[in-house]
């Protein structure tokens, strides 16, 4: 490729990467990277008119007065600078483009996809950026590189050496680029790990007010909402991202179990909406709280980062004690969602264990959350333990009516759950009343009534992500009797009503399914598709119990047949990466870079000397445990190997190994074809004496009678070329020089055939 | 550093500044990037500049006032890797430079320069500097590769015919070619049988394909002796200008007898060189010309008489405002050229 095209192919790249870092955010529409291709490959065909030049300028002129009179209003209603200045980028890039390309045009086209480069940073925190910085790196090298060359050229005046347009790029400089650009990567590593830097790896958005809207776009999301609310209509989005990871131990019973990652529950319903008590609450699954956790909801660490919610695990001081318990599931929580307050966590938890600065937020419901202010892409992991065994169906069935009604009868806590956990909407339908009494006419016991109803609605209702318009006001009726199909709130309030309407106990539980395994990170995938609502109804003896209705699993496997094949092979190495990227680089801060430094420092001073240590005395206690046998036997080894380099050394065949004797046979390769001559010359016995020079050779008489002194002529003159005039062979010589060695070869095979008069 | 590189480092700061200030690890990254951009920049350039020798090849003969071609090789002695935008600085005129856009691994190139020196003397070729912006153009690094180097330029040189037309002994001897014993060659001809077979030119027998005598001309009648009366009368801009013309028609004899075979002697107020032929002679007697300096008869006078001559046709040159044409301490010589004759016959 010719070296202007070189250019300008570059200078193409960096824009449109430029266009592409700061438009494939979440700020701008898919309309915007399409338009940046659009400029691109118009700027490549067209650099503006042949004639009418002062007429295009003048309409560019006229676009650019417009772009400075819309910016202060573009300002005003974004409320922001950096949005209307990746605007005017946007602008002054197409206006490069669309013109001539000189070399200061050249520059321009790198500094405005520069800038872009960097507003990008504050713009996203996607793997897309990384992508995108990596190829704009090797690109601009080249860039740069080539305009080095042009400018040189310009500088000098000297327009011989490269021509104008056909000149084509010199060779090797792609690859030296592509070597620098590897050589860039450690290096850049290496700063970006040992920079100091603040506490925190705030990724500030600007003020204070767009932090705010950032937490508020989050808790928007299905799955961190604080409430739920039926009557919507329209397409549930199948959403891709991730949202959280879950690391289990490895081969734990927890993955063969229908998991749920529980981000809280929801009490009272108003007939068209889920949301939880504010009340202050004095009981834990029927026993009184004691008073130290009763703080009005907030839960306070009892050891360094380690918040115990449930009393009966107090006596632990600390993690490693949770680790060890058996009957408790360890899980590191990764939130993907950055400024999420919600903390989620399987079915019970007892503890979580996490960098919260001040104490954690628990309602009403068991719903755990952390303080806005930390609710920071940086706090992205935690450790919840949870109390995950179910109780047996047998055991549940035990739990008869009498007993609920005991506790419902119980003066104080059954006026508590009463007033909570059986609350119906003041306007409840009286057809759903009769429906869940229909139901569970049949059943004995609590769990059986529960079972009856969620067995109902899993066979005779279908799951369904396309919500119609509701036809009256009752979205509950609506789904029970007109529509007969719904998502998982709608199921999970159908059942939750319809448990309250027979007297027992339950609440809405929203949070994620288990999500999908990844084999290559050992962690549970929970993406935003995987949001769900269920049951907790609450049994005497075994607390709240977790019911789920929905027929989910047929809108999953709806779901991952959308998914196309390559999706489905690239999306777990593809997040893989995202989540390395996460960690290792948006998440990475001043505490896990003291971290890093510590370790560093612990295997320089005490993990390698400890190796060596270990090595040595392993040594020495093999040297210990010899027997005078053995000890023989290695001692005639050592001499023997020994004795064998002596040897080697004296035929001279070590030396040959040696990279010094290897260096000296590279640089005498170049005349290698004299010696190979004297060898062939050997073989007729003409043999040149180590004090004769080349030229003194050749007025040998024996040589001058060789049919190939000639050539032998040649050959010497070549060599003196080569060897003292301090030139290559090129290639016309090389030809020569291997045609004049097979006809020095053939005549010396001739001359060994003994001919027939001789005979 | 260049510009760029102040520019770059402004900005290196700035973005630094804000991901330290705003924890954005972006930021820190791109700073990363920054920072490695600028030691890949050294590092490469001192590569891109290392193993490069520079080869300066002029002429034998170089003489004030007229141009000549200079070719200047740089070679890449690197196995692997080229060399690309080198700047050769020094090699041609003053605060010019030559751009090398590439020099593959194993390779040189070369590149021919047009010089021109306007005075005779010694000139110093300023030392010869490497450099190169490559590839960031953050650093302009730099590398002198050759020395200052000195040269000698001799005296400028023009057409003798008209000089010597006047002086009719000068004429016979230039042109009075005589066969006999000696070095230059006379004529060729045919062997004669029964002539010593000592004489015969086997190269141009071989080449005419009969035997062939190379007869050589007769050398102790071609004999000049050039005496160059460097005194001037006073330090005046005109006095040294007429030495100047009296040394470039020096030197214009020495060459062109020089050329024609001749065995030449050089006399000045305070240098001689000997008889003698050849190249190697030329050169003493341009570069004792080159270096001729003014005197003035407080030095010393000239060396007189026929035995200065040692036998050869004398030519003196004067600046012609010591001696006069006439003088009759010019008698012996041949001919007589003086300043003022030099301007007439210019």
């Amino acid at each position: 490729m010719k070296a202007q095209t070189q250019l300008k192919t570059c200078a193409h790249l960096l824009a449109l990467l430029g266009l592409w870092a700061v438009t494939l955010t979440e700020y701008f529409s898919i309309v915007w990277p399409v338009a940046s291709i659009a400029v691109v490959v118009a700027g490549w065909f067209y650099e503006g008119p042949g004639k009418y030049t002062s007429a295009y300028q003048r309409i560019w002129i006229a676009l650019s007065v417009c772009m400075l009179v819309f910016f202060p209003f573009d300002v005003s209603l974004l409320r922001n600078l950096l949005l209307p200045a990746v605007h005017v980028s946007f602008f002054v890039q197409t206006y490069l483009l669309l013109h001539p390309k000189t070399l200061k045009s050249h520059r321009w086209i790198f500094l405005v996809s520069f800038a872009q480069l960097l507003a990008a940073t504050n713009l996203t925190t996607g793997l897309m950026f990384a992508v995108i910085l990596t190829v704009y790196c090797v690109v601009a090298i080249y860039y740069v590189s080539l305009i080095q060359l042009f400018h040189g050229r310009q500088v000098s005046g000297d327009f011989s050496s490269v021509s104008n347009d056909g000149e084509v790029a010199p060779m090797g400089l792609l690859s030296l680029s592509f070597i620098w650009t590897l050589a860039l990567l450690p290096l850049t590593v290496g700063f970006f790990y040992s920079a100091p830097r603040l506490q925190y790896a705030l990724i500030a958005r600007g003020t204070t007010l767009e932090t705010l809207n950032q937490m508020r776009r989050t808790r928007q999301l299905t799955g961190f909402t604080k409430t739920v609310q039926l009557g919507t209509f329209g397409q549930i989005q199948e959403d891709q991202t991730l949202v959280l990871r879950v690391e289990v131990p490895p081969n734990s019973a927890a993955l063969r179990m229908p998991l749920k990652w529980r981000g809280g529950a929801l009490n009272i319903y108003d007939g068209i909406q889920w949301s939880s008590s504010r009340d202050f609450f004095a009981y834990h699954d029927g026993r009184r709280s004691a008073m130290a956790d009763k703080n009005f909801g907030i839960v306070f660490p009892r050891q360094p980062e380690l918040f115990i919610v449930d009393e009966r695990y107090a006596k632990y001081r600390a993690a490693e004690e949770f680790d060890a318990d058996p009957s408790l599931l360890k899980q590191v929580c990764y939130l993907e969602v950055p400024f999420s307050e919600t903390l989620f966590g399987a079915k019970d938890i007892v503890a979580i264990r996490g960098p919260f600065t001040y104490s954690l937020a628990r309602d009403f419901n068991r719903s755990f959350s952390m303080n806005n202010r930390q609710a920071l892409p940086e706090l992205i992991s935690y450790t919840v333990y949870s109390r995950v065994a179910a109780p047996e169906e047998n055991e549940l069935r035990r739990v008869s009516d009498e007993k609920l009604a005991e506790l419902l009868d119980n003066e104080d806590y059954g006026n508590y759950v009463r007033t909570n956990f059986l609350q119906l909407p003041v306007g409840l339908n009286p057809a759903v009343r009769k429906l869940a009494l229909d139901i569970t006419r049949d059943a004995n016991t609590p769990y059986d009534k529960l079972k009856a109803i969620q067995s109902f609605l899993e066979t005779r209702f279908t799951y369904s992500l396309d919500l119609n318009r509701p036809l009256t006001n009752d979205p509950l009726y609506d789904f029970l009797f007109v529509n007969r199909s719904g998502h998982c709130e709608y199921f999970a309030t159908a059942m939750t009503v319809m448990a309250r309407v027979v007297g027992i106990p339950s609440r809405l539980a929203k949070g994620f399914q288990r999500g999908q395994w990844n084999n290559n990170g050992g962690f549970f995938e929970v993406r935003q598709r995987d949001a769900h609502a269920w049951v907790e109804a609450y049994l005497p003896d075994y607390g709240w119990v977790e019911f789920d209705p929905s027929p989910r699993a047929v809108a999953d496997q709806y779901i991952e047949r959308q998914r196309s094949l390559i999706a489905r092979m690239f999306s777990r190495r593809l997040m893989l990466l995202q989540i390395q990227w996460r960690r290792h680089v948006i998440g990475y801060n001043e505490t896990r870079r003291l971290h890093l430094f510590d370790e560093i420092e612990s295997a320089l001073f005490h993990g390698i000397p400890k190796t060596v240590a270990g090595l040595l005395s392993r040594l020495v206690g093999i040297a210990r445990s010899l027997t005078l046998f053995h000890a023989l036997v290695v001692g005639a080894i050592i001499l023997g190997a020994f004795a064998f380099t002596i040897a080697l050394k004296k035929r001279g065949m070590l030396a040959a190994l040696s990279w010094r004797m290897r260096r000296t046979k590279t640089a005498k390769r170049g005349t290698l074809f004299y010696e190979r001559m004297l060898t062939l010359l050997e073989k007729r016995k003409i043999i040149k004496p180590p004090s004769v020079t080349p030229l003194e050779f050749l007025e040998f008489p024996p040589l001058r009678e060789h049919p190939g002194f000639s050539d032998v002529e040649t050959l010497t003159s070549i060599y003196y070329r080569v060897r003292f005039g301090d030139r290559a062979l090129s290639e016309d010589e090389t030809v020569a020089i291997n045609a004049i060695l097979r006809r020095l070869i053939e005549s010396t095979r001739r001359r060994h055939i003994p001919s027939p008069a001789t005979k | 550093m260049t510009k760029e590189t102040f520019v770059f480092f402004g900005l290196l700061a700035a973005i630094a500044l804000a991901g330290f200030n705003s924890g954005n690890n972006l930021l820190y990254l791109i700073s990363g990037v920054m920072i490695g951009s600028i030691l890949i920049s050294l590092i490469a350039g001192r590569v891109n500049l290392s193993r490069l020798s520079i080869r300066r090849r002029i002429p034998p003969y170089i003489f004030a006032g007229h141009p000549f071609r200079a070719n200047l090789e740089v070679q890449n002695n690197k196995h692997l890797s080229g060399s690309y935008g080198v700047f050769l600085e020094g090699g041609g005129a003053q605060g010019t430079s030559l751009f090398f856009v590439s020099i593959e691994a194993k390779d040189k190139e070369t590149r021919e320069i047009e010089l021109l020196f306007n005075q005779r003397g010694i000139h110093k070729f300023p030392p010869m500097t490497l450099s190169c912006k490559f590839p960031l153009g953050l650093f302009d690094l730099r590398k002198k590769v050759v020395d200052e180097q000195e040269i000698i330029v001799y005296p400028c040189i023009h057409e003798v015919d008209k000089l010597v037309q006047g002086s009719s002994q000068i004429q016979d001897e230039l042109s009075s070619h005589l066969k006999g014993p000696g070095s230059g060659v006379y004529s060729v001809r045919e062997y004669y049988h029964g002539e010593s077979a000592t004489n015969i030119s086997w190269k141009l027998s071989a080449k005419l394909d009969k035997l062939t005598v190379k007869e050589t001309e007769r050398e102790e009648k071609r004999r000049v002796c050039v005496v160059l009366d460097n005194a001037v009368r006073s330090d005046s801009p005109a006095s040294l200008a007429a030495l100047e013309r009296a040394v470039s028609t020096a030197a214009s004899l020495v060459w062109h007898l020089s050329k024609n075979g001749y065995s030449l002697k050089l006399v000045t107020r305070d240098k001689t060189v000997g008889y003698g032929v050849g190249s190697e002679h030329t050169h003493r007697m341009l570069i004792a010309l080159a270096l001729a300096e003014a005197a003035t008869d407080s030095t010393g006078g000239l060396p007189a008489g026929r035995g200065l001559f040692e036998g050869g046709a004398g030519v003196l040159v004067t600046c012609g405002d010591t001696r006069s044409t006439n003088d009759p301490r010019n008698a012996g010589f041949a001919l007589v050229i003086s300043g003022k004759i030099q301007d007439e016959r210019k």
